[in-house]
């Protein structure tokens, strides 16, 4: 009896899972879309393949987070939330909070998270026209070929990026992969702002959706994370990126990168 | 041929001592002279597992030959294996490949016939009807995936497959990273994958494995128009009809 109790109440405590939150960028402007990222490390035998589609709503300069009523569950002990995230835009400077209630499936009740709040402050926007046009692209550090990014630049001068890499060396069950076993992953910067004449940034999401053996099925976007590029010219740029991979992991990724041209 | 296909040739082969070699798949299905093909082609054998190494590919006069490692153990269950192999160099003409099993190989040495193929004369001079093709070209049904172009100041494409692999609905991406304009509004080139460094360690060279894995055709209607077709070694064949995404 009493190892049943102590089985049960490790059961309990397993299903609760102390996550943590992140706004992204660390110096939001005025107009700019913001990254809530949410965190859950993986416990043990837990597998992060499910994602929360959250939600963020703006009242005034207090941010709720809220899961999507049709977020799939969580089974305890099996398959888990690593990571996910909303995006919001906020359209004056000033002082922020962002609460997130306890995350409850509804299909699932047991499996909540704890919740959490954070504060941060936005400041003026300094909103600037590009210094250059033209950047389409796929741009790349010569030292490292085989990723990078692409860029298209729109009419109105905004960028759209596609950063082209690989998955994390940890499988979704937390154990590592063999390197036959990694793919290729990618991430999208829909849009962003120039905060500078050679600065652009915006947040990152990934996608999910049906296998292209499948056909159409319903896409699903995670804000993940942030990207700033820095442009020295029109053929060198400086990625900044932090995002969560899908273990839950934060990563920074900083590289110099130029155009490439054939 | 589709793995379907191919379970159905491992049984049938299972009753013979030789191995066969067979082509799956000519990639594309109607090669112009200039442009590489993908040439995706299985040994069935009755014995299990076999694999095939990576295959080097020789052209002489209007002979092909492959040539890769065959590797496996004596095993009761009969089985098949496949690989790719990208030919460039090709003329307009009649082709015949065959397969010659690599010393070390468990099969025995020899010439195994794969197939015979055509390839025709281009249509046009290799030069685009349109430029300024770079951007995001998606099928409206279908959002979420796309394929990005860059055109080069040569004309030619360079193409990024964004879409959704097999296992778990994760994002993967597969790259074309040339090609042919077989007509003056038609482009087409390798569709590859990738494998390299994890995201989360230091970029390591050695660690990047790039492999032929389809054929991806754009066929363009005007210059936000297209048709968007990725013809795989597995044997997917996705059409989308795409347009530009414009902001």
């Amino acid at each position: 009896m009493r190892r049943l109790l102590a089985t049960a109440a490790a059961s309990l405590a397993a299903c609760v899972h102390a996550e943590s939150y992140q706004v992204l960028p660390a110096d939001p402007q005025a107009g700019e879309t913001v990254a809530i990222t949410l965190s859950v490390p993986p416990w043990a035998g837990a597998t992060c393949v499910l994602q929360p589609q959250l939600d963020a709503q703006l009242n005034d300069r207090q941010i709720v987070v809220v899961v999507d009523a049709s977020a799939p569950a969580r089974p305890p002990g099996a398959v888990g939330w690593c990571r996910g995230g909303a995006a919001i835009a906020l359209p004056q400077a000033g002082h922020y909070s962002v609460r997130v209630p306890p995350l409850v499936s509804q299909t699932n009740p047991s499996t909540l998270t704890t919740g959490g709040s954070v504060d941060f402050d936005v400041t003026a926007s300094t909103e600037s026209p590009p210094a250059w046009r033209g950047l389409d692209g796929n741009w790349f550090d010569p030292a490292q070929p085989g990723w990078g990014v692409n860029f298209v630049q729109g009419d109105s001068g905004a960028l759209f990026a596609v950063l082209l890499t690989y998955k994390d060396a940890r499988g979704t069950d937390g154990r590592p992969l063999s390197l036959s076993s990694q793919g290729s992953d990618w991430l999208v910067m829909p849009a962003g702002r120039w905060t500078t004449p050679t600065t652009f940034r915006g947040a990152l999401f990934t996608t999910t959706n049906a296998s292209f053996v499948v056909g159409a099925g319903a896409p699903a976007a995670s804000a993940v994370g942030f990207a700033t590029l820095q442009f020295a010219d029109a053929s060198h740029v400086k990625l900044s990126a932090q995002y969560l991979t899908p273990t839950g992991a934060m990563l920074q990724r900083d590289a110099n990168l130029q155009r490439f041209s054939f | 041929m589709r793995p379907a296909s191919l379970l159905l040739s491992s049984l049938a082969f299972a009753a013979l001592a030789r191995p066969v070699a067979a082509l799956a798949d000519v990639l594309p299905k109607d090669p112009v002279a200039g442009e590489p093909v993908l040439l995706s082609y299985v040994l069935c054998r009755g014995s299990s597992p076999t694999g095939i190494g990576p295959a080097t590919v020789r052209l002489d006069g209007s002979t092909i030959t492959l040539t890769a490692l065959v590797q496996g153990s004596d095993f009761s269950t009969p089985s098949c294996a496949y690989t790719n192999a990208v030919v460039t160099g090709l003329a307009a003409g009649s082709y015949d490949a065959v397969f010659i099993p690599a010393a070390g190989s468990i099969v025995p040495a020899g010439n195994y016939p794969v197939a015979s193929f055509v390839v025709s004369r281009p249509q046009g001079d290799g030069h685009p009807a349109m430029n300024g093709l770079s951007g995001n070209w998606f099928d409206p049904a279908h959002p979420g995936s796309g394929t990005n172009v860059v055109q080069g100041d040569s004309g030619a494409l360079f193409g990024a497959w964004l879409t959704y692999d097999t296992f778990n609905s994760a994002p993967a991406w597969y790259v074309m990273p040339a090609g042919t304009w077989v007509t003056p509004t038609r482009f087409r080139g390798i569709l590859y994958t990738t494998t390299g460094t994890p995201a989360d360690l230091a970029w390591k060279g050695s660690d990047l494995q790039v492999a032929p894995f389809g054929v991806l055709t754009l066929d363009f209607t005007s210059a936000s128009g297209a048709t968007f077709e990725a013809q795989t070694s597995t044997g997917a064949d996705i059409t989308q009809a795409v347009r530009r995404f414009r902001f």
